[in-house]
């Protein structure tokens, strides 16, 4: 299922607003926009694991510590993000795999290189109230 | 704010920057703890991450901070310019072969990296020390490149074992690759000489060949600054600093986290000094096997444009160390000084300013008038008119490699969509940035180039 994102453009660089039903479900969501801003998902189910152990000091430092680290897997390996599972996951810490699909980047380059996840504008919401929570991430490419 | 904000540009170009709301991120700047001057904004100031790209601003090291926003996710990244003899309607007569062996020679786009040239630990550590020192050591280039780049190439005080492991992990085969996004080599035709006894200092004829090389610090830079955001973010609540941005997070000069993040990041400027060096010898070999087999290209310059540095000037008429961040901006050091390379001693320290590939860079001399008013800080580049996606979606339909050709310019490029986003009209014109800057007094004019071959990351 594709992730719902929304593409945020600017001049300099690129950024999206994710959501998800809880946090698991936001940083899931978040990991599938940023592959999909990578190369746009073509619907072949992920065929690998990127293992990834992540921590901060609040929700903030997991998102961004956890797409930079689906984004290095990109960069080294040519393994685009298209969701994650969580072994565990707290507003501090978050320990599982990024689910990634192989691809080999000269035969089938990028639509976007993303050099880093940044914390400009970053804002993590739980809403609440039945409302889905909610995430504004700025990429640098 | 703490200080005023000191922004250079004509109506348009401030126009501009008010769109897209870089001359708030001015005003941010200037709510840092510390300063010692304005937060400046260059003309070419457009919207960055907690600081805009084109910023200028320097801090007390004892009441001040660092930033690592102030610097930029590539750490050092700069443009290094080479000139030669050779007439430039004869080189780009062999131009496409000559991009051919500039794009096998030079690899780029995402994650390049190259198999000839993979550092053991011992080697990455000592790069990291010795910064384009290191690569002269091994054969590519000589002293007189380090005499002509700044602060020769390389700072004191880098601290390799602050650079984490994933940092040496995603720079260890990255040395001599270009990367991706705007950064590229360029093979240009000195197109008019504005200063005659400027341009034979620096060694620039008219009618010649030069090369423009545009890169920094890679993975291993962007690196550096994703481990040090989080710490910063808790260093500045730790200290009290209230953020008007959390991507400006910072810490205390002085303070631990400060002082973990200037060693490590003095690494990766390094890294970025030596990672031009390699390109510059692989691209003097590429000009031997299509060109001339006795070309020779001299270094003219390499100047860094995303960087923090101790450097002392005067403030309130006294001279005294300040913590001088450049984001998108490039040193400007003027006659006379003496970290100024002897050779320009009497005109100025070179300052670099690339356009897009289809039109025109300059290059220009420091001026007192940057010593006075912008830390010895000067424009760094064109800066971009249409986001990525705009600019990729106006040139659908249009091939920009064929209508470059059409105008002399062979381009190479990892993917087209690169190429696309890339294309003149997605940057605005530097003559108006560079316009300003003289006007201003920052610089003056000495040659304007013109491509004739490119290799874009």
């Amino acid at each position: 299922m594709r992730p719902a994102y929304r593409l945020i453009d600017h001049t300099a660089d690129l950024g999206f607003e994710v959501e998800g039903a809880d946090w698991p479900g936001l940083l899931a969501a978040a990991t599938a926009a940023l592959g999909d801003v990578i190369l746009a998902d073509d619907g072949r189910p992920p065929d690998a694991d990127v293992p990834v152990a992540v921590s901060g000091a609040d929700r903030e430092d997991v998102l961004v510590a956890w797409l930079s680290a689906a984004a290095v897997a990109y960069e080294n390996r040519g393994l685009v993000p298209r969701g994650a599972r969580f072994d565990h996951l707290t507003e501090r810490e978050a320990r599982g795999v990024v689910r990634a699909r192989r691809t080999d980047p000269q035969a089938e380059p990028p639509d976007r290189v993303v050099k880093a996840v940044t914390y400009h504008d970053l804002h993590v919401r739980p809403d609440g109230g039945g409302r889905p929570w909610r995430a504004t991430v700025v990429l640098d490419l | 704010m703490r200080v005023e904000g000191l922004v250079f540009g004509d109506a348009s170009l401030v126009e501009q920057m008010r769109d897209e709301k870089a001359l708030e991120q001015v005003r941010n700047v200037a709510c840092l703890p510390g300063l010692v001057g304005p937060s400046i904004g260059m003309p070419d100031l457009h919207w960055g991450y907690g600081f805009p790209i084109g910023g200028v601003a320097a801090f007390d090291p004892d009441h001040g901070v660092i930033s690592p926003g102030g610097v930029g996710y590539d750490i050092n990244c700069g443009v290094r310019l080479l000139a030669s003899d050779l007439p430039a309607d004869a080189v780009a007569a062999k131009r496409a072969r000559l991009a051919d062996a500039l794009n096998r020679e030079v690899p780029s786009g995402i994650g390049s990296a190259r198999d000839d040239l993979v550092l053991s630990s011992a080697e990455l550590e000592r790069c990291l020390l010795e910064g384009a020192g290191w690569a002269v050591g091994k054969g590519m280039g000589d002293a007189s490149d380090l005499e002509h780049t700044e602060e020769g190439g390389v700072l004191a005080g880098a601290r390799p074992d602050l650079v984490s492991a994933l940092a040496k992990e995603r720079g260890r085969d990255q040395l001599g690759t270009l990367g991706s996004g705007n950064h590229f080599l360029e093979v240009d035709r000195v197109a008019e000489v504005y200063d005659e006894a400027a341009a034979a200092a620096l060694g620039i004829v008219a009618g010649a060949t030069c090369v423009l090389i545009h890169c920094g610090s890679r993975g291993l830079g962007h690196q550096v600054c994703t481990d040090a955001l989080p710490v910063m973010r808790r260093a500045a609540v730790a200290h009290g600093i209230e953020l008007p941005d959390p991507q400006l997070a910072c810490a205390p000069f002085r303070s631990p986290e400060g002082q973990h993040y200037f060693g490590a990041m003095r690494a990766a400027v390094n890294f970025a000094f030596a990672n031009r060096q390699v390109i510059a010898d692989r691209v003097r070999r590429a000009f031997r096997a299509v060109v001339d087999p006795h070309a020779r290209l001299r270094q003219v310059y390499d100047v860094c444009h995303n960087i923090a540095k101790l450097e002392r000037h005067v403030v309130g008429g006294v001279e005294r160390e300040v913590v001088v961040h450049r984001k998108g901006a490039t040193r400007a050091f003027p006659p006379g000084h003496p970290l100024t390379p002897l050779a320009y001693r009497d005109v100025g320290q070179p300052v670099l300013v690339p356009g897009d590939m289809g039109r025109y860079s300059f290059v220009l001399v420091a001026t007192e008038g940057a010593w006075r008013e912008t830390f010895g800080s000067c424009c760094h580049g064109a800066g971009r008119l249409q986001s990525r996606t705009k600019a990729h979606a106006a040139m659908k339909g249009r091939d920009v490699a064929r209508d470059l050709e059409a105008k002399g310019v062979a381009i190479r490029a990892a993917s087209r969509r690169t190429i696309d986003e890339e294309h003149p009209g997605a940057y605005k014109d530097v003559a108006d940035v560079v316009a300003v800057v003289t006007g201003a007094g920052l610089a003056r004019l000495v040659a304007r180039l013109e491509p004739f071959a490119v290799v874009k990351g």
